[in-house]
């Protein structure tokens, strides 16, 4: 098992090294001069060659890029053109708010999913499966800056009930409730096309599963059909970890939309307004923390597969 | 009562007939237990509209100690029929008939009870034992849960025993290992046994194996039948073995009862059938078995193909295929006939009649 991880480990270090390029290159080539973007249209050729040395945007590309990586490795990830601060400090402040928005969608949206996906499974041919799968299909067809803004239209401005935007309340705001309060219309947002794929996934899984033979062979040991249900579930778990894999990516790639139109204070609003303001060093760094966490999400799910499944630890 | 480790004991076995007699060791019980009794078992099955009748009014017996095989090949309702007996089909079939083991009426108690009856007095062994167990769990946990679930053990720490104890008997060389194995650690015929220790672990009254031989090579699939005979004499059950190899039909029978789209042509004790055969198509079939001395592509085959699922006929089913066919045969369906004591044949044709039989289908006891 420790020797199956390590190798997973050492599997992740040319991923991230790839990425690290794609993200260097892909910011090199975006039009956009960081240098007068700060200085402004009115900036003196001297100034900017001045500011351009400071940054060391003078030196050749791939010279920039193993600086870059060399500070990177020693958790200096520079500091911010717009903001001046330090880059790894943003960065873990928005990546904690973003964790935690991507957590609460990642519940309702495995637990609608299953809910859905199992209803749709086992009451195949019945009422209840039909209004499942058309839940399903309309969820993952809804795009999700549209709901988010139908959502803040009708809910937020509407009732009044839940506020439209941020993480907590300017004034009188903090602790669980009102972080609750606020969490509730974005990580639904998020939730509802990851809640519609895990639907429909799962209802094939469990479907699959069903008509397996050892589903029957326990039905023929005199097991209850409640009993064979519990065998069935646990053996839907190996497919479950692979879509919560899956998904659990998209929706670290969606809250972008969602903290965008929320507000949330996560890495994708803080990657979208450092765009923005061509500010590369957060721009850089976010995608790497948001590679890195990619990485990460999947070295637990095949942790936990191999866990479960006996025979992914004996071909591995 | 604990049983001995099957294959250590090297006490004679003698085929056919009753179970030996030993001196030493209380005899297996054969008080209390039931026979299998099937009187005009039907199954049919509605799909969209359609109703494909895959099992026709067929009767037998099995008796303790007993062997019956049910011969045929694909599609002719051999496995249906075994499966109904246990009730495994779903809402959408539907089973008519009788089906009563000792007192019990099968397909009449409630679906508490058939569970209660399921895997404790009547056992299944599946096709495939790849697919019949968990994949995700131990062997070992796997025979406990029945062990548990019927109650046939005290506590966890006595069921383990037992299952380490079956699982020797089904001749596995190291059960201890074997009971912390998952599946895909066993070879093919490892995992036959585990399925088997499975099967006998609540000591049922009856076992039906459906083609449990199939899924194995050819040399696991002679010892498995030969535990399955050592097991069956040894715990006094009758065996229901289902079958499309004449060759493990003549190997372990002692009646086979041979179907043909659904129904059955002919039964009898086992040589007398593969002898002797007196329906067409036992004969048609049997004369299809190939020899050695076969020359390549001079393979025998039966003309034609059985009748389709759902397709129905007012005859005989073999009528469209059989080089004795009459007119009668296509307008009313032929009835068993006594060819000789506890040999019947449906078919009328080849067979004189000298006394055609009620329903009464094949029985183990009539060589008993």
């Amino acid at each position: 098992m420790i020797s199956f991880l390590l190798r997973r480990l050492l599997a992740a270090v040319p991923i991230l090294i790839g990425v690290s390029i794609v993200v260097f290159i892909t910011i090199k080539i975006i039009p956009g001069d960081p240098v007068a973007s700060l200085l402004g249209p009115t900036s003196t050729p001297e100034a900017r060659a001045a500011l351009e040395s400071r940054l060391g945007l003078d030196q050749p590309l791939p010279v920039q890029y193993l600086q870059w990586v060399w500070h990177l490795l020693q958790g200096d990830l520079g500091t911010s053109i717009s903001k001046q601060t330090q880059v790894l400090g943003l960065v873990l402040d928005a990546f904690w708010n973003t964790l935690i928005l991507t957590a609460f969608a990642a519940i309702l949206a495995f637990a609608m999913g299953i809910a859905l996906g199992a209803v749709a499974a086992l009451r195949r041919g019945k009422a209840v499966a039909a209004l499942g799968n058309a839940i399903a299909l309309i969820s993952i067809s809804l795009p999700q800056y549209s709901v988010g803004l139908l959502l803040i239209i009708y809910i937020a401005t509407g009732t009044g009930l839940l506020p439209t935007a941020g993480m907590y309340d300017a004034i009188g705001g903090g602790g669980w409730g009102d972080l609750f309060r606020h969490i509730i219309l974005p990580g639904v947002t998020a939730a509802l096309v990851p809640a519609g794929i895990i639907a429909r996934m799962f209802r094939t899984t469990v479907i699959d599963v069903m008509s397996m033979d050892f589903i029957d062979a326990l039905r023929a040991r005199g097991m209850s059909e409640r009993r064979i249900l519990l065998h069935a579930f646990h053996n839907t778990t190996p497919t479950l970890l692979t879509i919560a894999g899956l998904q659990l990516g998209y929706l670290l790639g969606g809250v972008v939309f969602v903290e965008t139109v929320f507000s949330w204070p996560g890495i994708g609003l803080l990657v979208f307004q450092s765009i923005a303001q061509r500010d590369l060093p957060v721009i850089q760094a976010g995608v790497i923390v948001s590679a890195l966490a990619f990485v990460v999400i999947n070295l637990v799910v095949d942790a936990l597969h191999a866990t479960i499944d006996p025979r992914m630890r004996a071909h591995s | 009562m604990k049983r001995g480790m099957l294959l250590t004991d090297n006490r004679p076995v003698t085929s056919g007939g009753t179970s030996p007699a030993v001196p030493d060791q209380p005899s297996p019980q054969t008080s209390g237990r039931g026979t299998l009794m099937v009187r005009e078992l039907s199954t049919t099955f509605r799909s969209s509209g359609r109703e494909i009748r895959a099992v026709r009014s067929v009767s037998f017996e099995v008796h303790p100690g007993r062997t019956l095989v049910l011969l045929g090949e694909s599609g002719s309702g051999k496995s249906v029929t075994a499966r109904a007996l246990m009730r495994l089909h779903g809402p959408r079939a539907v089973i008519q008939g009788d089906v009563t083991l000792g007192e019990v009426d099968l397909l009449g108690v409630d679906d508490a009870t058939m569970r209660g009856i399921r895997g404790a007095r009547v056992a299944l062994v599946p096709q495939d034992p790849s697919a019949a167990l968990d994949p995700l769990r131990r062997v070992g946990g796997q025979i406990t849960e029945v062990l548990r679930l019927h109650d046939v053990v005290p506590d966890k720490a006595a069921a383990r025993t037992r299952a380490i104890e079956l699982l020797g008997q089904v001749g596995i060389p190291d059960p201890e290992r074997a009971f912390r194995s998952y599946p895909h650690e066993l070879s093919g015929g490892m995992r036959q046994r585990v399925v088997i220790a499975m099967g006998i672990s609540c000591d049922p009254e009856v076992i039906i194996a459906d083609e449990p031989t199939t899924a194995l090579d050819v040399t696991v699939q002679a010892q498995i039948l030969d535990l399955f005979a050592e097991l069956q004499r040894r715990l006094d059950t009758a065996l229901l073995m289902v079958t499309h190899d004449v060759g493990v039909a003549a190997d372990i029978a002692d009646e086979v009862a041979v179907m043909y789209a659904g129904s059955i042509v002919e039964t009898g004790p086992a040589r007398e059938v593969l002898e002797r055969p007196r329906h067409p198509y036992t004969q048609a079939l049997l004369a299809a078995i190939p020899t050695p001395d076969v020359a390549r592509g001079e393979l025998v085959a039966i003309a034609g193909s059985p009748p389709m699922a759902g397709e129905d006929f007012p005859g005989c089913a073999f009528a469209g295929r059989c080089p004795f066919v009459q007119d009668s045969c296509r307008t009313s369906p032929p009835p068993l006939v006594v060819v000789e004591s506890g040999h019947l044949a449906a078919c009328p044709v080849i067979n004189p009649v000298t006394a055609t039989t009620p329903v009464v289908g094949p029985s183990t006891e009539s060589t008993r």
